[in-house]
């Protein structure tokens, strides 16, 4: 079994009324990368928050690497790396000045600085653009320049609150494969994100929802919890038709995209039921499949229950 | 200790990469030095006035002469009638209007009374009290001629007082004088506090303030590395400020220049802990800035800059001595003009000291609690 480089015990955090963080338990794995996955205002970012020393818990605590962090902020700092929504460059700092003086901050040692710098800026295609003011950048490349500046001492754990939000697809693959590299040089990540295919690429999901941890699995296994059954309708009339289906009973959820009509059936119910149901209707349906569940669908299922 | 002298070298980095800004830096309190010592001079001279002579004899003609010859007064109009002097007054052209009533020659050879009717424009009610502290004056003086004449003639020998004025520390009672150690302190007062607050409500706004504080930098350091730059930029301003007075308004500098420039750092924490305290309460740079002006202005009126403390009423009185730029003021003023040290100006510089302490305690912890 891998060794535990970050425990997280019974954490919990309240704003005012509002319960941000409720009572969660997590353990993650040197190496892995573990996402942590959840709609808007499930309680990510406080989790992050939590996780890098900027906020406090109310009560439970984290374990970095044996240091308990609210007690010891300053000893786990070096450990980590965190790049948050919305990252903080310099904006009328260069993208070398901004780089340096987190160089600076963190107090990177000169001789291997260079080196390590330009082996950055070289792999996430930045070298053309060392000397130009940060505010200058395009989005994707405000993106790589802030995660360089969060990697520049090299910590062992990375903390990505929701890194590829508002990114062109392009840059997010660009992003992903820097973060492929770090995985393979040895490095814990710990990513935040409201996007499924997102954190499929994870080796281990948390599911987060209201502040609670409602499922910590690997993508597979967690579709293998999946009790139901994913079909896929294709007909004329979308929207007519999910508004029938959510009157079922057996029908724990319909989701269109374009003409076609994603369904998630109790575990007991029939496929070939919906159909008749909806041609006695007067639908006209093109076609009924079965599909394989995805991560966003067990996530609707575990909402839903 | 190294770490924060990098982050004093980004913040120098930030501001020489705002080109608009480091020339506002320093050309900004040459102009307000230029501004405030040309238009805030109290001196009256030059009075503006108008001459309304019915009499027209020699006597009279010599009598107003006596105000042409004082070197305060500008005789600009001679009226023909009574109908002018609304016009001239109404229209700001005249200060001033002296009545010499018909018969004032007559009633002089036969040792009568003379009702001489004077006019002051009285909006400005400084001005105009200083003007007609000029024109009692020569009037009596005036008298006081006549008086000692006829007495002469009827050998008669009384006694007379005059005085010799001497003003101490400013003897030409130049009032750019006495405005230069003020600039000082309201231009340093201003900057440091407005750019202080600005710097920190920016990396606030900007969110780098975060990555700050999961780096492994402690507070303390992320404070004086943002406000060691803002005390140099204080003190070149104080020095460049120091300058301007000094060779173009021929300020004399009578005191110790080590001990102004030590109790400047002194009164740059005072200043610089209120830009603390304000970012603490601002959101934004635009909300820092308006607040500093907000808190600035009752500062500078407050102080004594331009207004005397000793007029104001006393529970007004009461709260000048919580503003840190009174005492500066004295302090400034004192080294500047009169050449006294710290056996004078010790309250000062004790007062400035507990406020300054008091003023940074709080502003650190605030600081400390919003960061959480």
């Amino acid at each position: 079994m891998n060794e535990i480089v970050i425990a997280v015990n019974n954490l919990t955090k309240r704003f005012d009324d509002l319960v941000a963080v409720d009572d969660v338990n997590l353990q993650i794995h040197k190496g892995e990368s573990f996402a942590l996955l959840g709609p808007d205002g499930s309680g990510k970012t406080t989790t992050m928050r939590l996780l890098c020393g900027i906020l406090t818990p109310d009560s439970g605590n984290i374990i970095i690497n044996d240091i308990d962090i609210s007690k010891h902020a300053e000893k786990s700092r070096a450990q980590i790396g965190y790049m948050p929504q919305r990252f903080g460059l310099y904006e009328n700092l260069s993208v070398l000045q901004n780089i340096n003086f987190f160089s600076d901050l963190y107090t990177v040692d000169k001789t291997i600085r260079k080196k390590r710098i330009d082996e950055y800026l070289e792999f996430s295609r930045l070298t053309l653009f060392a000397n130009r003011l940060a505010r200058q950048l395009s989005g994707g490349m405000r993106q790589k320049l802030a995660l360089i500046c969060s990697i520049i001492h090299n910590p062992p754990i990375l903390l990505l609150d929701e890194p590829t939000t508002g990114v062109d697809p392009v840059s997010r693959r660009d992003f992903w494969k820097i973060l492929h590299r770090l995985l393979a040089g040895g490095m814990t990540l710990v990513i935040s994100t409201p996007y499924m295919d997102e954190a499929e690429r994870c080796n281990r999901i948390g599911l987060i929802h209201k502040g609670k941890m409602l499922l910590v699995n690997t993508p597979n296994e967690l579709k293998k919890q999946l009790t139901g059954k994913v079909i896929e309708i294709k007909c004329d009339e979308p929207h007519n038709v999910s508004k029938l289906l959510k009157k079922e009973k057996s029908v724990i959820s319909a989701q269109t995209f374009n003409d076609k009509i994603r369904v998630l059936l109790d575990e007991g119910a029939n496929p070939q039921n919906i159909l008749s149901l909806l041609t006695s209707k007067g639908m006209n349906v093109v076609n009924v499949k079965e599909v394989i569940p995805n991560v966003e669908d067990i996530f609707i299922s575990k909402l839903a229950k | 200790m190294s770490v924060i002298v990098h982050i004093v070298k980004k913040e120098f980095l930030q501001v020489i990469r705002d080109r608009a800004f480091l020339p506002l830096l320093f050309l900004a309190p040459i102009l307000q030095s230029m501004l405030f010592g040309y238009t805030v001079a109290t001196n009256v001279d030059n009075i503006s006035t108008a001459i309304l002579d019915r009499d027209r004899t020699q006597d009279s003609r010599k009598f107003i002469e006596s105000f042409s010859n004082s070197g305060y007064f500008r005789l600009k109009y001679y009226l023909q009638s009574d109908s002018e002097i609304d016009n001239l007054l109404n229209g700001g052209k005249v200060k001033l209007v002296i009545n010499v009533p018909e018969g004032f020659s007559r009633k002089l050879k036969r040792n009568e009374p003379i009702n001489l009717q004077v006019i002051v424009d009285g909006t400005d009610s400084s001005t105009a009290n200083v003007i007609l502290g000029y024109t009692k004056d020569i009037v009596q003086r005036y008298s006081l001629r006549i008086v000692l004449q006829l007495l002469k003639k009827a050998q008669v020998r009384v006694p007379t007082v005059d005085s010799r004025f001497r003003a101490w520390y400013n003897p030409e009672l130049n009032s750019v004088n006495y405005i230069v150690p003020g600039i000082i302190c309201t231009v340093i007062a201003i900057v440091t506090t407005m750019l202080t607050s600005a710097a920190i409500v920016r990396e606030r706004e900007k969110g780098t303030l975060e990555q700050l504080m999961v780096s492994p930098i402690a507070p303390y350091q992320l404070i004086l590395g943002k406000v060691l730059p803002f005390m140099l930029v204080g003190f070149v301003d104080a020095i460049v400020v120091l300058l301007t007075g000094v060779f173009w308004f021929k300020v004399p500098v009578h005191g110790d220049i080590p001990l102004l420039l030590l109790l400047t750092i002194l009164f740059l924490f005072n200043t610089l802990g209120m830009g603390i305290l304000i970012s603490t309460i601002s959101r934004t740079q635009q909300q820092a800035m308006m607040t500093t002006l907000f808190l600035m202005i009752p500062w500078i009126i407050l102080s004594g800059f331009i207004f005397p403390i000793e007029n104001m009423p006393e529970a007004i009185q009461l709260i000048t001595y919580l503003i840190p730029l009174r005492y500066f003021l004295i302090i400034i003023r004192g080294i500047i003009l009169k050449g006294v040290g710290l056996y004078v100006l010790w309250p000062q510089v004790l007062a400035l000291t507990v406020l300054g302490a008091g003023i940074l305690t709080l502003s650190i912890s605030r600081f400390h609690k919003r960061l959480e």
